[in-house]
């Protein structure tokens, strides 16, 4: 279903090389958040073989962050200056190590279908970007890998369920901010006269003050 | 026993000091922790590794201080946002829901987070946490104290006279004028990140020549009695505080400059001009700290001055004003930011309850790193791993040899500064040494210096006379000797000067240089932070672990574990 998802909407992703910059850019901050929870893991575990391995991942996506910026920049280099959003979300320390793996093991094996997707849609058209994927996509299917053995099939259900839920919740916050702008804009309108009695009424200080 | 914690968040750099019996014992960056640059989130496990190293529960808590008021911070943003209106209409509601959401129930948020009871969870004002972080962590039982940074509850710039345990507000410059505005918007305008690009402005400046110096007094007027006033139709705080200035400002100096745009400064006239304007910046910051510290002399009379807030992190104004001759002495709180404003509430509460704080001795409050940790962490990576007895002089060999060494010893830093906890090391020479570091290992901006480490007792060797109180945190820079430039080639900056901080050869970091000087006669060594670009330095074996394997340096230095590929 998910997936249908995405291959529906491949028309948009191709377009242009900016809109390819811009999943590109999109995809550097999923790598680049996941490195954070990652290395609370491997500073947070009290396994150290555990630990070495979060680390290693870790590391890969921060190297895989670093790759879909450079190439999303080659494609855009005005997106040089969008703001990065990071969103780190102390999987570790909020789920325990064994839901975090079943959360980590998740979006590994989603990551790599959807990579594997991208790949290959980009058959005859950006050997540059297809390049990289499929350099990012070995690391990947590790990751998958190692996760897969570490995590057990309890954690890996309730996994599922917790992602929906984050779904659903984040779903539900664009309305919720969409009627937050809306309730002040309101706000504000019957505020305005205040404001004007602000500015007539209160100089801004200028100069020392006493205390 | 009394046991205060102090916390500061939610505006950038959040973090947490421990105070236990008046002394400071631990003290922490959350950005170390979440490993996210400036992390402003509530230091929640800041709070806990400052506990930990003191071996308390949070329970055991006295108080918890937070650095600031936070009902007048929603005041001055609601006031200021509604002044505004209509220009504010976009930003005014990001605003308060940051407001509204968390900002304002901090004081709850951090008694449900840390497990204390509410009525132990306090707050003191922005500034007075900050003049205490000068203050009373001073070696000074007298003081004149400027706190200068771009804004508190409403207070920008305050002067105050610090006598024993009291310290007394003697008076305040509000919002919207601001020497931290007016830097932060041209840091903006120069196409640097904002709370970030500070220093690399105050690093740019030595490149240019202060031609631009009336246009940048355009923006601000410097009054005789010190105070100062903002232009404001050249700023624009409140509709876009990601840049900070209006399109007015843009029509004064010309359009901003592209953001990431690589810099060259030898060939391009734009760069050139950009640095003109920072070196414009530069000076008028200087001359406007220097009518601050005319007024705090004239107030109070004191032979000693202390600094804190952002503004006190420019080194090089700092150096003007140890030079003018203003004040027999001079201290800056290393962690002048927000950071060390956890330092100062806490500090407040302490002198308060009996216990007035030491002189600061050490920035190297956090926690430690452990030998055998790294060890197991570098086998598992496949790295090559040798135990060394004598971690200082293996690290001084491979330095001697030309290596670029990770340096991760003792107890971590505060403040922005490294001060060879968690260093990268390098000779003090060729000049090739800075460009490797700078373009393949840090992969910053060319023009940007490096720091020297020098032994205290050798400074005056290769420096000219400087703020001794200052040199030993970096928070000051210092002309190298001309007979010195050779040999100081990577660590000299363009005008002559280095960021330079002395090292007392008892300690690790100075038995390193020490060794140093022995194999290459040469007691001095290049000393930047541990950390790639974009990121905070490293805290923990693992952070150091992740740098060594993304980052070409030669060999990694753990505790007394060598790490080599």
């Amino acid at each position: 279903m998910w997936l249908l998802g995405v291959r529906l909407t491949r028309w948009a992703r191709w377009r242009t090389p900016r809109s390819t910059a811009r999943l590109l850019l999109k995809l550097a901050h999923a790598e680049r958040s996941s490195f954070y929870d990652l290395i609370e893991a491997a500073n947070g575990s009290a396994d150290l073989e555990r630990r070495a391995q979060y680390l290693r991942h870790a590391t890969d996506e921060q190297r895989h962050a670093a790759i879909f910026r450079l190439r999303a920049l080659e494609l855009d280099p005005s997106l040089a200056s969008a703001p990065f959003h990071v969103d780190f979300e102390h999987l570790f320390s909020s789920l325990g190590e064994p839901r975090f793996l079943g959360v980590v093991h998740l979006g590994e094996r989603r990551g790599r279908a959807q990579l594997t997707l991208y790949r290959d849609e980009l058959v005859d058209r950006d050997v540059k970007t297809r390049a990289l994927f499929d350099a990012i996509l070995k690391d990947e299917a590790h990751h998958e890998s190692y996760t897969e053995a570490l995590v057990t099939p309890a954690a890996r259900r309730w996994a599922w369920w917790w992602e929906a839920g984050r779904s659903w919740r984040r779903l539900g916050a664009r309305p919720t901010r969409a009627l937050f702008t809306l309730s002040m804009w309101v706000v504000f309108g019957l505020m305005a006269p205040f404001s004007w009695v602000s500015r007539r009424l209160r100089r801004l200080p200028t100069g020392w003050q006493k205390p | 026993m009394s046991a205060v914690l102090g916390i500061s968040a939610q505006s950038h750099d959040a973090a947490a000091a421990l105070f236990v019996d008046g002394v400071l014992v631990a003290a922490m960056q959350e950005e170390r922790c979440s490993r996210i640059k400036n992390d402003a989130s509530l230091p929640i496990r800041a709070a806990a590794a400052c506990l930990a190293w003191a071996k308390l529960e949070a329970g055991a808590l006295d108080e918890v201080v937070f650095y600031e008021n936070p009902y007048g911070k929603l005041e001055r943003v609601l006031r200021a946002g509604l002044r505004e209106l209509p220009a504010s209409l976009r930003q005014l509601p990001r605003a308060l829901a940051g407001q509204l959401a968390s900002k304002v129930w901090v004081l709850d948020a951090l008694a449900a987070r840390l497990g204390v009871d509410r009525a132990k969870v306090t707050y003191r004002e922005h500034h007075a946490s900050h003049a205490a972080s000068a203050f009373f962590l001073s070696p000074f039982e007298r003081a004149a104290v400027l706190t200068v940074d771009a804004v508190g509850e409403e207070v920008t710039t305050a002067l105050w006279l610090g006598e024993g345990s009291t310290l007394e507000c003697l008076e305040s410059i509000h919002f919207p004028h601001s020497l931290g505005l007016l830097y932060s918007a041209l840091t903006a305008w120069l196409g640097f990140e904002v709370n970030e690009g500070e220093y690399k402005v105050m690093g740019l400046a030595a490149f240019g020549r202060p031609v631009f110096e009336a246009e940048v007094r355009k923006l601000i007027s410097l009054e005789s009695d010190g105070s100062f006033t903002l232009a404001l139709e050249y700023f624009d705080s409140h509709t876009n505080t990601e840049v900070g200035f209006s399109k007015k400002l843009e029509a004064l100096l010309g359009p901003r400059r592209p953001v990431e745009r690589p810099w060259n400064l030898a060939e391009s006239a734009d760069d050139r001009r950009s640095a003109d304007v920072a070196a414009s910046l530069q000076l008028v910051l200087e001359q406007a700290m220097l009518g601050l510290a005319r007024r705090a002399k004239a107030k109070t009379g004191a032979d000693a001055l202390c600094l804190a807030g952002g503004v006190a992190l420019n080194a090089v104004a700092n150096a003007a004003l140890a030079s003018s001759g203003l004040f027999s002495e001079l201290f800056v709180q290393p962690a002048a930011g927000d950071a060390g404003a956890a330092i100062g509430a806490a500090a407040l509460a302490s002198v308060e309850r009996g216990y007035r704080p030491r002189p600061m001795s050490t920035a190297a409050l956090g926690p430690a790193v452990s030998g055998a940790v790294a060890r197991s962490l570098a086998q598992a990576l496949g790295l090559k791993v040798e135990s060394v007895p004598d971690p200082t002089s293996s690290a001084a060999e491979r330095i001697a040899k030309g290596d670029i060494v990770g340096w991760v010893n003792g107890r971590l830093e505060l403040g922005p500064r490294a001060l060879g906890q968690r260093s990268l090391l390098a000779l003090p020479h060729p000049v090739e040494v800075k460009e490797r570091i700078n373009r393949v290992i840090k992969r910053r901006e060319p023009f940007r210096p490096f720091a020297p480490s020098v032994l205290e007792s050798q400074a005056s060797r290769f420096f000219e006379p400087h703020a001794a109180h200052l040199a030993r945190f970096m928070t000051t820079v210092a002309k190298v000797k001309d007979r010195a430039r050779g040999s100081l080639e990577a660590v000299t900056h363009i005008d002559g000067t280095a960021r330079l901080q002395t090292v007392l050869e008892s300690s690790n970091f100075g038995h390193l240089i020490n060794r140093v000087g022995d194999l290459t006669g040469l007691p001095v060594v290049l000393n930047t932070s541990l950390n790639g670009k974009g990121e905070p330095i490293v805290n923990t074996e693992a952070d150091a672990l992740a740098f060594f394997t993304t980052h070409p340096c030669d060999v990694m230095f753990i505790d007394d574990v060598m790490i080599t590929r």
